[in-house]
């Protein structure tokens, strides 16, 4: 298993917040704020509130450093409140009431959180060395339909070639990283939680 | 249909690409075996992990810090108001309290203490007196003045006797009113002597600045305006006759005592010894009636008496001598008498 990220000092990161130490509190921003991004648009389906819920986090969790109490993890703490904050947000929106049901069925989400990973840093580091692994075109075609989000006929158009072959190389790909992955897929369990 | 027929199209499967035909291919497919579920699973895993990881690279984490850090700054700048706020709200009535006091420094009228003072120079002394209102009051030899503690309600009240020169604190909304007897005097901010001498029969006033209005009775209902005196001008009021006369004097003459100068301008002798007389609180008697008309000018500063007479023996044809002191019933000796005779 891959280093987990209770490898990081706990209790120097929430000391560092309570303290209000400043590049503590950055480095927690810049390792956890996609992740916290992608979670909360995942329960709200919304990107613009997904960063303000996250964002409010952040400012509270400076402003009101001393009342700050951490019961597990950091990242416990802060996948848990931004939970909460989120189907706040869905609440008040009321767009969405399926969604909360569903939810709040999983209980078991805050247990869940602590064995996995949710830090684009951890994610992105094990997909690229998946990705380094790949045949040099295929590695292409896949980063352009999957990270530069073009359309499998776009790709074909542009690389001069059929489309048929694009799917056939992310297909490739697909399988590729699944071997590579499957040591590290628990961590993405989560997502299956919220889908 | 192979597995890596399948495989091929997991990926359209996933993003919800294929026909409904492929789709139910790809399921019969997954539940056929243990291992396909597998393949299957893990093939989707791996799928949402990439798009999770898209998801996350949408976020600019460099530029919400950056947010986050002016949404910081902009709360503590709240609180920081809310304390300014706070602050300035305690301490207003501090400033309004100190402005108060500050504007009014010599009318410490909020507290109110109504017990009379008197203030005293005795016989031959002349003494000097600062008011709870500032006003600056001299007394003469053998005079009295008495003001409350504090100049509460709206009037500053004195009550004088014998001669005082005031130098009254100006304050136009609490008239400075001097009693002096029959003939009482309001002021607001102004310079005079006035002298009502129990034993004279006369009540003078004399303004040196500013105005002042005599008037009878108490001030207020019964108050009865008899003049207001401009200044250099002087009033006589003799009491017995009920009578008031206005002249214009040399005002140094009558207000020098207050420096400690005697000073006499063309005064008739009379005059000159009754000053005297207060001046060294002696008794000197003036005998053949021809000095009345003398007149004298002079001015006197460090003096004693006996150097003073020999001055006026100079300029007018007199003699004068002491008289002995006697010792009186109560064991005390008479005031010092001087007799002055006519040449």
């Amino acid at each position: 298993m891959p280093a987990k990220p209770n490898a990081l000092d706990e209790s120097f990161l929430i000391n560092g917040i309570k303290s209000q130490n400043k590049i503590v509190f950055d480095f927690i921003f810049h390792y956890y704020y996609s992740g916290l991004c992608a979670f909360s648009e995942k329960i709200t389906g919304n990107e613009e509130a997904a960063e303000d819920i996250v964002q409010d986090l952040f400012v509270t969790l400076w402003t009101k450093n001393e009342q700050f109490i951490i019961s597990s993890s950091l990242k416990n703490y802060l996948f848990t409140s931004v939970k909460n904050r989120s189907l706040d947000f869905i609440k008040r929106e009321k767009t969405k009431a399926k969604k909360i049901n569903v939810l709040a069925n999983s209980t078991d989400l805050a247990e869940n959180l602590s064995t996995y990973w949710f830090a684009e840093s951890e994610l992105t580091r094990v997909i690229e060395d998946c990705l380094q692994k790949l045949p040099p075109r295929c590695r292409e075609i896949f980063v352009l339909s999957r990270f530069e989000g073009l359309k499998n006929q776009e790709i074909a158009d542009k690389l001069e070639i059929s489309k048929r072959t694009v799917e056939l190389q992310i297909s490739n790909a697909l399988k590729s990283l699944r071997c590579k992955l499957k040591p590290f897929l628990p961590i993405f369990l989560i997502y299956f939680l919220l889908k | 249909m192979n597995k890596s027929e399948i495989e091929e199209i997991l990926p359209l499967y996933f993003d919800g690409n294929l026909s409904e035909k492929d789709k139910l291919k790809v399921e019969v497919w997954k539940e056929s075996s243990d291992k396909n579920q597998k393949i299957f699973k893990e093939s989707e895993k791996a799928w949402q992990g990439i798009t999770l990881l898209q998801t996350m690279k949408k976020y600019d984490s460099e530029k919400a810090l950056q947010q986050v850090n002016a949404k910081i700054e902009r709360q503590n700048k709240n609180i920081l108001t809310i304390i300014q706020k706070i602050a300035a709200i305690l301490i207003l009535p501090l400033i309004i309290s100190t402005l108060y006091f500050a504007l009014k420094k010599q009318d410490i009228s909020a507290v109110k203490d109504d017990r009379l003072f008197t203030v005293t120079s005795p016989a031959g002394m002349r003494s000097e007196y600062i008011l709870p209102d500032g006003t600056k009051v001299y007394l003469n030899s053998k005079t009295s003045l008495s003001f409350p503690a504090t100049f509460s309600g709206n009037l500053r009240n004195v009550t004088l006797h014998g001669e005082a020169y005031f130098e009254v604190a100006e304050n136009k909304k609490k008239p400075f009113i001097v009693n002096t007897g029959k003939i009482n005097i309001e002021v607001t901010g102004t310079q005079f002597k006035a002298s009502n001498y129990s034993n004279e029969n006369l009540t003078e006033i004399v303004l040196v600045s500013g105005s002042i209005n005599l008037f009878s009775g108490k001030y207020g209902k019964s108050k009865e305006n008899i003049i207001r005196l401009k200044p250099g001008e002087k009033a006589n009021y003799i009491v017995s006759q009920d009578r008031i006369s206005i002249e214009n004097v040399d005002v140094d003459k009558y207000i020098s005592w207050k420096d400690g100068i005697l000073m006499f301008r063309n005064d008739p002798m009379p005059q000159v010894v009754k000053r005297l007389n207060h001046w060294f609180n002696v008794d000197i008697k003036l005998t053949g009636n021809d000095l009345t008309d003398y007149v004298y000018t002079g001015t006197f500063e460090d003096e004693s008496l006996n150097q003073i007479l020999d001055l006026l023996k100079i300029s007018a044809p007199i003699e004068y001598k002491i008289i002995k002191r006697h010792k009186k019933n109560d064991q005390t000796f008479s005031k010092m008498e001087i007799e002055i005779i006519q040449k």
